[in-house]
């Protein structure tokens, strides 16, 4: 089987997204230190901090307090087991980099209603007096291992330290204060009976909103390893950062699945105080065995049953029977089997059937089946294992969602049952479960001996709503209501900003379609007039049939320079067809496109609907502007970049980069180029050439360069700001001290980040709502170390809304918070494939749909001619 | 910090007891003699004959054959004992149920218990075992506790099972480098003699057989040594009843307690109504890919089949189909009896309609036509927080 070559788009997605999910983070002890069988290592480079879309969202944590990092060095000392690749981290370790911008005003505002939001973070409480008490541990003589350290501190237990400390090796933290400054004890090594002297001193004591920093990073880490303690104690199964309840788990056997609810939780110091955060989060797992799946898949597809497997299994993440792991799947190793030997480390063979028995117990029925192949991740890398595992599919179970499964609907629907919940439930499980763990005898009992306390209630803050903002067209003003932020009804029948008249242009379509087309083609022309755009009759092209190479063909004889635009009717959404047609059209030649697909204009009371909507996207895409809200900046370019993963290959990724060039205070014109890159690689030198030739093109337009510059960034994980303000900004920079000495534009580098786990709900007289669009929250739980806040700037019908947060890394631009807030509002009502407010600003969602498009059907860079124009709408 | 390499021998040093022999300059064992031994004992639990449901292990330290132990069939109780407080509170996780437990669940319940305490102090709660494993035990006791030991389980607790290993003196001149014992808390080794003298002496008193065996082969040429590791398995006499002890004693400390989830089997109708309703989807998931192949390959005929037949000789071939149903009539009756599927004219394959494929179909590149966009205008769908996410589907209207 050719194993590199990737199985289209299904691969890209699932690893993409599989494998950035915090599943990936579940390598954590707790599990016994054997290794798994260890084939020769592979050929593996060690690449530099990657930046670049979800693909590597895994990268994580660098600088992020990581919940449970010390709880894990507990656990390893705990289990006796020698350092078998999980990081052992003191506590205190890690303290949150400062992302602020050099000269950052107040990040709070004060522009618009204020009203009252609750939130899903719960404070922490404690008497006034609370401090925790930090102790510095020595042995002598010295005892290195940290097992028996703790095992000597032990000792002293009953006597004198009581049942709740943490202990890291070094350092001692305990709410109960030792009335010597220093104190000595004694153990005895059991070994030899040597008599060990432990001197306990006293060094520092943490005391709550000490201000950031150390104090408080140590605080925190204490405070979620007790925090776990906590979790476990009532009995919630880890995987990963999440933790589960198992007992409220709901089969989906129908599907073969298992989802089970569970919290993903964190504290961490917030501009509020150190807060617990929570949020609901749903695992799915399959019930069967990866074998199983194998088995139906060859019954299912005899022919190509190695490639059927490869697009499944590949790009999964797999959790293996034995232990508490999870690894991603690279690969299907198809000429190995069970009975296959490997080294072990001290140089003799044994084959995987007898290294399960051995090691587990565990008797492999199928002896003829492949293996799978899981390469070291980056941090198994720096954890010391290089080499790439081989698994036995019979003791692997899947987690997550298989693409076949996610592309069902029946199964998606049966599975949003459960997992879409309304801001009333959900707020109403948060308290349960805060409930449920101040309720738990154990854990009150560890939490008074600590001195501390889990509010039972939800934060309750004030937020602000923004004014609505003014849709302007060409000779109206757009009204629409505030919550639901649409204006679809609004703008029917009303003229569009500007408009650019289609004249030639060509319209293709299978025979069978002939029909549905001509009535399609009737509707648009009723229906752009009074949009202001006037649409002549297309050259239409019938085709005989629906084959690729008809429609490729017909296109191409009748394609000439003149030709505006080419309307593509398609039977069907098959994506290789429509990859061959965008292919055509964007890279080879440079003529927007429209590909509709005959389903949608079946329905005859839908046909006027979908034409308009089809009227404007081709205004936009010929160049013209639907409309407009007034941006308050002259001579602004406004940046949004976004990647997505390549789907033809492995690894690479395409950054999607739109610039606005309007300058006169829209953002309705754009300049649009991508760029390739791996996925561990750094958009390093490509963010400068496309920065570059989008100032050119902005000179080009207006005589003269910007002398402002707001880039909005997406695709970027929490734990890789740093490494963005490191290298992406510079990058901006250096372009523009290229310029030359006397070009100075004020330049702003917002981080836009759709996953967040904050969750914001109104209250209103008898339920909890979603807020309304325009909310914005800049406070209480924003974090001290960034300039950042929460705008909710959509509207949704179902579930509870997701905030997007917005970081402002870098800032020149002198403008105050109120200013930056309004602004990113005001561009998530510029994207104009939807009438109404989406979730990020428009920039944003733009190089999100270039790249998208580019990653999934082009895999070449669109041909020049095109970048003024929005033809990837 | 110091390396690991150091770590790890310190802490060998700590908490070893299993793999003392491992470290002298002797004969090596593949796999490591303490799993050998562990095997052993499972092997002699398995093969012994008897109903065992409850299973005490003294001396369980690292709880490594207590984890083994609960993949023994029927097994529903696993009490482990060991006097170091410490040393069994830090290997407690070894025995916690881990996830595969929660998907693979058992059929039967299962309850792990760590206590500490001594092995001659009577408790209670051990009462009813029916087998009890002493590994390497026997050795590390003084002894006026070895005294008391075999009336402690031989007439106090009385399993049917008795399993004892312990190190083979005779086995120690293999060994190059080991001086006096091996193992700085052994408090004595036994040749085989030795140990077979205190066996057989026990097993008359109390009234059961003894058999030995061994793991840990020697190599060619000194198989007079015997085995490295000596095995005693003693079983009741089956006349003997258990005399139950109504003594009210509870001196052992509850360390940790695991309770197994577990899942009675759902009756085979249940069983197979489910695996019927996966793999016609599945299968409905093939039709569609197939067509489209045909479609790339000769275009569509611009018409579409109205429904997809689905031969009921194809659901045979899932094991997990056939397994309920030996052939095309009995799931055919089945089939009938279910009222969820329309069979063709002559009751060979189930026919699906084409509506419910191209449903879900029509989703496929989230193709919304005049509803709102929820996925565009970021909808909390949970999978987001999954760990698995859901894909924003293309959110516009058209497939630009």
């Amino acid at each position: 089987m050719d194993s590199g070559a990737p199985s289209g788009r299904a691969r890209g997605r699932a690893r993409g997204r599989q494998r950035g999910g915090p599943v990936e983070q579940s390598r954590r002890p707790g599990a016994p230190a054997e290794v798994a069988p260890v084939p020769p290592p592979p050929t593996q480079q060690q690449e530099p901090p990657a930046v670049s879309g979800r693909a590597s969202h895994r990268g994580g944590a660098r600088g992020e307090p990581r919940p449970g990092d010390g709880a894990l060095v507990e656990q390893m000392a705990a289990a006796g087991i020698g350092d078998q690749g999980s990081r052992r981290r003191a506590i205190g370790s890690s303290t949150e980099p400062n992302l602020r911008p050099s000269n950052m005003p107040s990040k709070v505002g004060t522009m618009g209603t204020p009203c009252q939001v609750i939130s899903n973070f719960f404070k922490i409480e404690s008497n006034p007096n609370w401090c925790l008490y930090q102790y510095h541990i020595d042995y002598s003589p010295n005892i290195e291992s940290i097992g028996m350290r703790k095992a000597m501190l032990g000792d002293h237990r009953q006597s004198l330290l009581g049942q709740n400390y943490l202990f890291d090796g070094m350092g001692l933290y305990m709410a109960k204060r030792l009335e010597q400054e220093e104190t000595e004890v004694y153990s005895k090594r059991k070994s030899d009976d040597a008599k060990i002297r432990i001197n306990i001193k006293r060094v520092a004591e943490l005391r709550i909103a000490s201000g950031a920093g150390e104090a408080d990073a140590k605080l925190i880490q204490v405070f979620n390893i007790l925090f776990r303690r906590a979790l476990s104690m009532i009995g919630m199964q880890q995987v990963g950062r999440h933790y589960f309840d198992q007992q409220q788990a709901v089969k989906v056997e129908r599907h073969k699945l298992e989802i089970w609810p569970g919290f993903q939780t964190a504290i961490r110091s917030f501009d509020g105080g150190i807060m617990l955060q929570c949020d609901v989060s749903h695992k799915i797992l399959r019930i069967d065995t990866v074998l199983d799946l194998m088995h139906d898949i060859s019954q299912r597809s005899r022919q190509d049953f190695h490639g059927a497997c490869s697009k499944v299994v590949i790009g999964a993440i797999v959790m293996t029977r034995y232990n508490n792991k999870t690894y991603p799947v690279d690969d299907i190793d198809w000429d190995q089997n069970p009975s296959s030997s490997f080294k072990k480390k001290d140089g003799t063979s044994m084959t995987f059937a007898d290294y399960y028995k051995a090691t587990y117990d565990i008797v492999i029925r199928d002896l003829k089946q492949p293996l799978l192949l899981s390469q070291p991740s980056k941090r198994d890398i720096k954890a010391g294992r290089t080499m790439a595992l081989l698994l036995v599919p019979e003791l692997c179970t899947m987690t997550g969602l298989m693409d076949e499964t996610r592309s069902n609907f029946q199964v998606m629907k049966d599975i949003a049952v459960h997992t879409r919940i309304s801001p009333m439930n959900r707020a109403e499980r948060f308290e349960k479960f805060i409930k449920r763990l101040n309720g738990d005898d154990k854990v009150s009992q560890m939490m008074a001996d600590w001195g501390l306390r889990f509010s039972n209630k939800l934060v309750n803050f004030s937020a602000r709503v923004l004014p609505k903002e003014t849709i302007m067209q060409k000779d109206a003003k757009l009204d629409f209501l505030p919550h639901e932020a649409e204006w679809a009804k609004a703008a029917r029948g009303k003229p569009m900003l500007s408009s650019v008249n289609l004249t030639r242009w060509l319209l293709v379509v299978s025979r069978y379609d002939k029909d549905l087309a001509t009535s399609a083609l009737n509707a648009l022309q009723r229906v752009a007039p009074p949009l202001g755009m006037q649409i002549k009759n297309p050259l239409v092209i019938e085709i005989p049939d629906d084959r690729t190479n008809t429609y490729l063909q017909a296109i191409r004889e009748n394609l000439s320079a003149d030709v505006q635009l080419v309307m593509v009717i398609v039977s069907n959404d098959r994506k290789d067809r429509y990859d061959a047609i965008k292919k055509l059209l964007c890279v080879d030649n440079a003529v927007p496109s429209q590909v509709i697909v005959s389903r949608t204009l079946k329905k005859q009371a839908m046909v006027m609907s979908v034409m308009t909507k089809v009227a404007v996207q081709l205004n936009c895409k010929l160049g013209g502007e639907a409309w407009s809200t007034a941006i308050p900046l002259d001579h602004t370019m406004i940046v949004g970049i976004d990647t997505y993963h390549d789907s033809a290959q492995k690894g690479r990724s395409v950054a999607g980069f739109v610039a606005s060039t309007s300058g006169q205070r829209r953002c309705t014109k754009y300049f649009s180029c991508v760029s390739f890159h791996h996925v561990h690689q750094e958009l390093l030198h490509s963010i400068e050439v496309m920065f570059n030739s989008a100032l050119n093109a902005y000179h080009g337009i207006h005589g003269q360069l910007p002398e402002r510059i707001m880039i909005y960034r997406d695709g970027v994980g929490e734990g890789q700001l740093p490494i963005v303000k490191e290298h992406e900004v510079a990058q901006f920079l250096s372009v523009i001290r290229r310029l030359g000495e006397d070009y100075r534009p004020k330049v702003t580098f917002t981080v836009v980040t759709k996953r967040v786990n904050a969750r914001f709900f109104q209250s209103t007289a008898r339920d909890l709502v979603n807020p309304n669009p325009g909310t914005v929250i800049d406070h209480e739980v924003t974090n001290p170390q960034r300039w950042d806040f929460y705008l909710i700037s959509q509207s949704v019908r179902q579930g509870t809304v997701t905030p997007t947060a917005y970081n402002i890394l870098y800032d020149t631009s002198g403008l105050p918070a109120d200013r930056m807030q309004v602004l990113a509002y005001r561009l998530c009502h510029m994207y104009y494939n939807w009438p109404g407010t989406i979730r990020v600003p428009a920039p944003c969602q733009y190089a999100h749909k270039l790249a998208f498009l580019v990653g999934q059907s082009l895999h070449k860079e669109p041909h020049l001619a095109l970048a003024d124009k929005l033809y990837f709408l | 910090m110091a390396s690991s390499e150091q770590v790890k021998k310190q802490l060998e040093q700590l908490t070893q007891c299993t793999k003392e022999e491992e470290r002298y300059d002797g004969p090596k064992f593949s796999p490591p003699l303490y799993v050998q031994r562990y095997q052993q004992v499972c092997e002699e639990i398995k093969g012994c004959g008897l109903e065992i449901k409850q299973i005490a292990d003294f001396g369980c330290a690292e709880c490594k054959l207590l984890q083994r132990l609960k993949y023994l069939r029927g097994v529903q109780r696993l009490v482990g004992v060991d006097i170091d407080r410490n040393l069994v509170d830090w290997n407690q996780n070894r025995l916690k149920p881990i996830l595969s437990d929660f998907i693979h669940r058992r059929e039967t319940p299962l309850c792990v218990q760590l206590f500490c305490g001594s092995v001659v102090e009577y408790d209670q709660r051990l009462a009813n075992m029916d087998a009890i494993t002493l590994v390497e035990l026997i050795e590390h006791l003084h002894v006026e506790t070895l005294a008391a030991l075999p009336n402690m389980i031989f007439q106090q607790l009385q399993p049917s099972l008795v399993i004892v290993t312990t190190p083979n003196k005779d086995y120690n001149v293999l060994f190059k480098d080991l001086k006096g014992m091996r193992h700085w808390d052994h408090k004595f080794e036994w040749t085989r003699q030795e140990f077979q003298n205190w066996c057989n002496v026990i097993a008359a008193k109390f009234s059961y057989l003894v058999r030995y065996s061994g793991v840990g082969d020697p190599p060619p040429g000194s198989e007079s040594v015997g085995r490295c590791t000596q095995i005693a398995v003693f079983v009741k006499n089956k006349q003997q009843l258990r005399k139950s002890l109504m003594i009210e004693s509870r001196p052992y400390e509850l360390i940790a307690s695991f309770d197994y989830p577990y899942e009675p089997k759902p009756h085979w109708e249940t069983q197979l109504l489910l695996e019927m309703q996966y793999y016609v989807c599945f299968l409905c998931k093939q039709y569609e890919i197939e067509r489209q192949q045909l479609e790339a390959d000769e275009g569509s005929g611009g018409e579409v089949t109205a429904c997809v037949k689905i031969p009921l000789k194809k659901l045979l071939l899932f094991p997990k189909i056939s397994k309920h149903c030996r052939d095309v009539e009995e799931l055919r009756k089945f089939i009938l009896s279910t009222k969820q599927w329309v069979l063709d004219g002559k009751g060979c394959s189930i026919l699906i309609t084409l509506d419910t494929i191209q449903e879900s179909h029509f989703f496929d590149n989230g193709f919304h036509v005049g509803n709102g966009c929820e996925e565009n205008t970021g909808t909390d769908d949970a999978f987001l927080t999954s760990g698995n996410n859901l894909p924003l589907p293309e959110e516009e209207e058209l497939w630009t």
